[in-house]
């Protein structure tokens, strides 16, 4: 089928002219992994990473903002809530990367919207990659699943434009007007290529990445499941070796719980913060006084995953997953998400009550 | 209040008044004369001690006795309330709200109109958010049926709004028990937990709703005997409690299974959330 | 040089000498520059590094800490103690990239209104030609070309374990948990994307634990110590782990009689400990070697400029997000309520930001001098690689300068090597560690 093809060395071209107006965020190579960072020339863009080792949300919600800032000077108390306004490209974004920011969306921009993150995402373009077998970083990669919780390696749904690699040239599919208006100064022209989807699976790229993945695809159970294991104990064998070191949270897409604290810079500025928070974290739920809801690592593991694949999905219709592997990798005891899905479909045996 | 959910409105204390040892009541006056809050018994809002941080407080007065002013019990228990409690009235501090759901005063009316018999139980300073509650049933009292007051605390210090037990005792239809778990030199009122007095006065579950606030461990026995005494979960209702970060559902943080206590709470039927209370 | 920069002095003064010092050179009249702020503190010894720390990363050019004179605390021995820390602080914050000139621990009596006038100008104006302070994360990176000199195992020479050898331990934790010697036995087992630790408690769980391929690059099991509950266990342990059991007993943390372990036998059991030190022994006798730090790495960065190692860390500390893993994998991390997290007081806030960053990993590292045995588990942990077995291993490397094995005065020490060593903060030797520190 007739699809619209860019060259690397133009793609390169278009992206470094979007430099002096836009903040592109595009995989790079850092040490010995890929990572998402802002770019100061396309000649950092690392063509072949892998999936990166952070997620993009870091670019909509940062790990750290200041949400309020009080300040008193001449004319009396002055008080800004600052907005980032800068346009942003994130480039190279993986399908799941896209979902991720349709899951956080449902709630962060839900009545009343989270002013802070609706502005960086109003302000951003996402393009991109898709992941496809046949080349350098192309996936899939270790540790990721996201068909079971309803992506696809191919899946174009939360992108404004997908690129699909053929070799040293990409296919270029502009989802979105906001896509299409980005790549207005882009030149790309039309070639005969086979179709991207799971039909033909046999001879295109993606279909490499379904052919490599396990058999059959995990299955996500029903949130009646997730519900019937709440007081399992499996919970807490699970947490026996959880360190409560907060890596999962922070390594995923779409971990979004937060803190707010205020600070009192030097100068008498005040800044209240915003910044990322855990449920793996023993004082995520503590109130003053000392009680603790949570206080156990099951109960906060537990929280975890009923949070990600049984409350989210009842109140905003998607899981709080996006299948993205980051989690696996990195967990240093090695809690795999994967796993606890496939136990609690497996019906894991409701023994005794999670302790408090 | 504003297009921005995170920022507060700057209100002045324009009074701050000793409730008990530890607890201060304040009154916030908006800076901003525009601003008004409007809001049910049963809501809450964010007292900020700016440059400390803030906490969600219930509003502990009804609208209607409210002044225009939002009043909020706070104990001194941390790192906010300490700040807040150095205050000084003419202070400034942050207001956001009213978040959250209300007490459900059409359900206490009664469908016929005969009024259910409401049994409402506060401990410490979980009586501040029952305060609107009661002040909305003694404002409109023909509207109510009768009404049974449980006003207890740790010790006589610890007992918020005493100045106000006479009026809401001398009310028509209206029964007030007071007791301590534990008395002092002056006090000649009754001794004993909540749940002992409870158990004794054993009021009938018959038409009635039973309302509790306090301690998470005062809510946990009072739970327990109201079901002994035959009350069904659907007749309890309470408020909860929790870590709070933004109130506006967005910080992950209070749920109870998959109600936030900020958004589909904090005041609950016992049914709702008795599947996946935890460590209460 | 900036033109008219004026450096900002925070100084800690003893109440008793230093401080008395201080007020008699007012009364003198005798002229210091104004930029000191002074913080008036009962005794040298109540100067806690993290106040140091806390004060360079808030923006002070320069933190002053006057104390009485060795010998003549008022309190007996707080000076002494004071005079330990801060050896070794100060050699870890020159490892961080400040200039070792920009933080000064001196001694000034309280007659000696002169001698503190004195100090005061010559570390004012030191600081004056250092130029302000560097903002922590402002170097922005250039990160060393070599990500694998990055890894632990490139590190120590000595005790590098060569892989573990699973030999007898499934038959042998049957053993221990069918005659109720234990309750658990913690080791390991194959997971889905690397070896992960294994708490077996029956027999078909004991069927599945193996050792880790690669012991530098696990764990350390002994950090579940803490949370036991009372249970008795079994740990598999390398040399380091076995050090870190060690320390924690000396700490009071658990009795021996409370463990049993089995150690790594052959090349996995490279290290000094006799296999003595264990209950089992997996395989061949241990190979005994010396484990003091002499790794490649960090010499070479400690010939560096501080400006290079000051680039190195910000980079480093650019990438952490302070999830705590490193802490939560450490064994010797077991406070109730880390310096990091507290509120009351709030040492660091709550920001994700390299300067708190920074704050966390300098104190931490402060925090395991004399404690750490060197079993890399933080470094191992950490999601983003940052290298923090680095900062342990100066720390270590310092304190094995300055004191010998039983502690005092001397050189060698090395943590964990029996369980009666005393820690080096809590001893001191009176004449040691003369000539203050600047």
């Amino acid at each position: 089928m007739n699809q619209e093809i860019i060259s690397r060395q133009e793609l390169s071209r278009w992206l470094e002219s979007l430099l002096p107006g836009y903040t592109v965020i595009a995989p790079v190579h850092r040490e010995d992994r890929d990572v998402f960072a802002v770019i100061g020339s396309t000649g950092e863009v690392a063509w072949d990473a892998g999936r990166t080792a952070n997620p993009a949300k870091e670019f909509f919600f940062p790990a750290s903002e200041t949400i309020v800032r009080w300040r008193t000077g001449p004319a009396g108390l002055q008080v800004e809530a600052p907005l980032a306004t800068r346009p942003q490209v994130l480039f190279g974004a993986r399908p799941c990367d896209g979902m991720a920011l349709d899951v956080l969306d449902r709630l962060l921009l839900a009545d009343p919207a989270d002013p802070y993150y609706k502005a960086r995402r109003d302000a951003t373009t996402v393009v991109g990659w898709a992941c496809g077998g046949e080349h350098p970083g192309g996936g899939p990669f270790e540790g990721c699943f996201c068909e079971t919780v309803g992506g696809g390696p191919a899946d174009r749904r939360f992108l404004d434009v997908l690129l699909t690699r053929h070799g040293d040239d990409y296919a270029i599919d502009a989802v979105t007007e906001k896509g299409r208006q980005l790549l207005s100064g882009a030149k790309t022209e039309p070639r005969d290529l086979p179709a991207v989807t799971p039909a033909h699976a046999a001879d295109d790229i993606v279909g490499a990445v379904l052919r490599d993945r396990p058999q059959p695809v995990l299955q996500m159970p029903p949130p009646t499941e997730w519900r019937a294991q709440f007081d399992a104990a499996f919970w807490t064998e699970l947490a026996q070796r959880c360190l409560g070191c907060r890596t999962c949270t922070y390594d995923c897409p779409v971990c979004y719980c937060f803190d707010v604290r205020d600070r009192a810079l030097p100068d008498g500025t005040i800044e209240r913060l915003r910044c990322w928070d855990s449920c793996q974290g023993m004082q995520c739920f503590a109130i003053a006084g000392g009680h603790n809801p949570r206080p156990t690592q099951a109960a906060r593991q537990r929280q975890r995953y009923m949070h990600k694949f049984l409350y989210y999905p009842e109140r905003e219709g998607v899981a709080l997953c996006v299948g993205c592997g980051r989690c696996v990798v990195d967990c240093p005891v090695n809690i795999d998400i994967r796993e606890v899905i496939a136990a609690i479909a497996a019906g894991a045996t409701a023994a005794e009550r999670v302790p408090a | 209040m504003n297009d921005n959910p995170f920022l507060p409105a700057l209100a002045r204390l324009a009074e701050i008044r000793d409730l008990a040892t530890g607890i201060k009541l304040f009154r916030c006056e908006f800076v901003d004369k525009e601003t008004e809050l409007h809001y049910r018994p049963g809501q809450f809002g964010f007292l900020s001690a700016i440059g400390v941080g803030e906490a969600p407080f219930g509003l502990a007065v009804s609208e209607a006795r409210s002044g225009g002013l939002a009043e909020f019990a706070v104990q001194r228990i941390g790192t906010v309330t300490d700040a807040l409690h150095e205050m000084q009235p003419g202070d400034l501090v942050g207001v956001r709200g009213p978040m959250g759901n209300c007490f459900p005063m059409d359900q206490l009316k009664g469908d016929d109109g005969s009024g259910r018999r409401i049994i409402i139980l506060g401990g410490g300073i979980g009586l501040a958010p029952l305060r609107p509650v009661i002040q909305e049933i003694l404002d409109h009292r023909d509207e109510y049926g009768p009404l049974e007051l449980f006003c207890a605390a740790r010790s006589p210090e610890l007992l918020v709004f005493r100045e106000e037990f006479a009026e809401w005792s001398a009310a028509p239809r209206t029964t007030m028990h007071v007791t301590v778990d534990k008395g002092n030199e002056s006090w000649t009122g009754q001794v004993g937990l909540i749940t002992q007095v409870l158990a004794q006065v054993a009021p009938s579950p018959e038409n009635a709703v039973a309302i509790t606030c306090g301690p998470p461990i005062m809510i946990k026995f009072v739970l327990k005997e109201l079901d002994r005494l035959g009350f069904a979960p659907e007749q309890v209702i309470m408020t909860l409690e929790s870590k709070m970060k933004c109130g506006l559902g967005k910080c992950g943080r209070c749920n109870v299974g998959d109600q936030y206590i900020c958004q589909d709470g904090p005041v609950f039927r016992y049914d709702q959330v008795r599947e996946f209370l935890e460590a209460f | 040089m900036i033109e008219n920069f004026e450096p900002r002095i925070v100084g800690f003064l003893c109440n008793w000498c230093s401080y008395a010092g201080a007020d008699l050179a007012g009364t003198s009249r005798l002229s210091y520059p104004p930029n000191i702020r002074i913080v008036r503190v009962p005794c040298s010894g109540r100067v806690d590094p993290l106040f140091v720390m806390r004060a360079l990363r808030d923006g002070a050019d320069g933190v002053l800490v006057l104390g009485c004179h060795p010998g003549d605390c008022h309190y007996s021995d707080g000076n002494y103690h004071a005079r330990r820390r801060f050896a070794i602080m100060h050699e870890l914050l020159s490892f961080v990239g400040y200039e070792p000139e920009r933080v000064r621990v001196d001694w000034v009596s309280a007659s000696e209104g002169a001698r503190f006038a004195r100090v005061v100008n010559e570390f004012t104006e030191a600081v004056r030609s250092l130029g302000p302070v560097r903002r922590l994360g402002a170097q922005s990176a250039t990160a060393p070309a070599q990500a694998a000199a990055l890894r632990p195992a490139a590190a120590r020479a000595g005790e590098t374990p060569g892989p573990g050898q699973t030999g007898q331990l499934p038959e042998l934790a049957a053993k221990l948990l069918a005659e109720g010697q234990v309750d658990v036995v913690l080791g390991w087992e194959k997971g889905s994307v690397r070896e992960r630790p294994l708490f077996a408690s029956t027999a078909e769980q004991a069927a599945r634990l193996i050792v880790p391929e690669d012991p530098s690059a696990s764990l350390n099991l002994a950090t579940y110590l803490h949370h036991l509950h009372g249970k008795k266990a079994a740990l598999v342990v390398k040399p380091a782990d076995a050090r870190a059991v060690n320390v924690l007993i000396k700490e009071g943390q658990l009795k021996r009689e409370d463990v049993v372990l089995i150690g790594l036998g052959g090349e996995g059991g490279r290290g000094p400990l006799p296999a003595s030190a264990y209950d089992f022994v997996l395989g061949e006798p241990p190979v005994l070697s010396d484990a003091s730090v002499t790794a490649p790495l960090l010499d070479e960065m400690e010939s560096w400029p501080v400006a290079q190692r000051a680039a190195f860390w910000d980079a480093q500390f650019n990438k952490c997000e302070r999830c705590y893993a490193c802490r939560q994998a450490c064994p010797m991390c077991y406070c109730a309520e880390c310096l990091s997290e507290q509120l009351n007081p709030a040492w660091q806030s709550i920001a994700i930001e390299a300067p708190e960053q920074a704050f966390f990993h300098v104190m931490r590292a402060f925090h395991m001098a004399g404690r750490c045995t060197g079993c890399n588990a933080c470094s191992n942990a950490c999601p983003e690689g940052i290298p923090l077995y680095l900062l342990n291993q100066k720390v270590a490397r310092e304190v094995a300068r300055f004191f010998g094995p039983d502690g005092l005065k001397g050189t060698g020490y090395q943590a964990g090597l029996s369980a009666d060593v005393a820690l080096p903060f809590t001893v001191f030797t009176k004449d040691e560690l003369a000539g203050g520190h600047s």
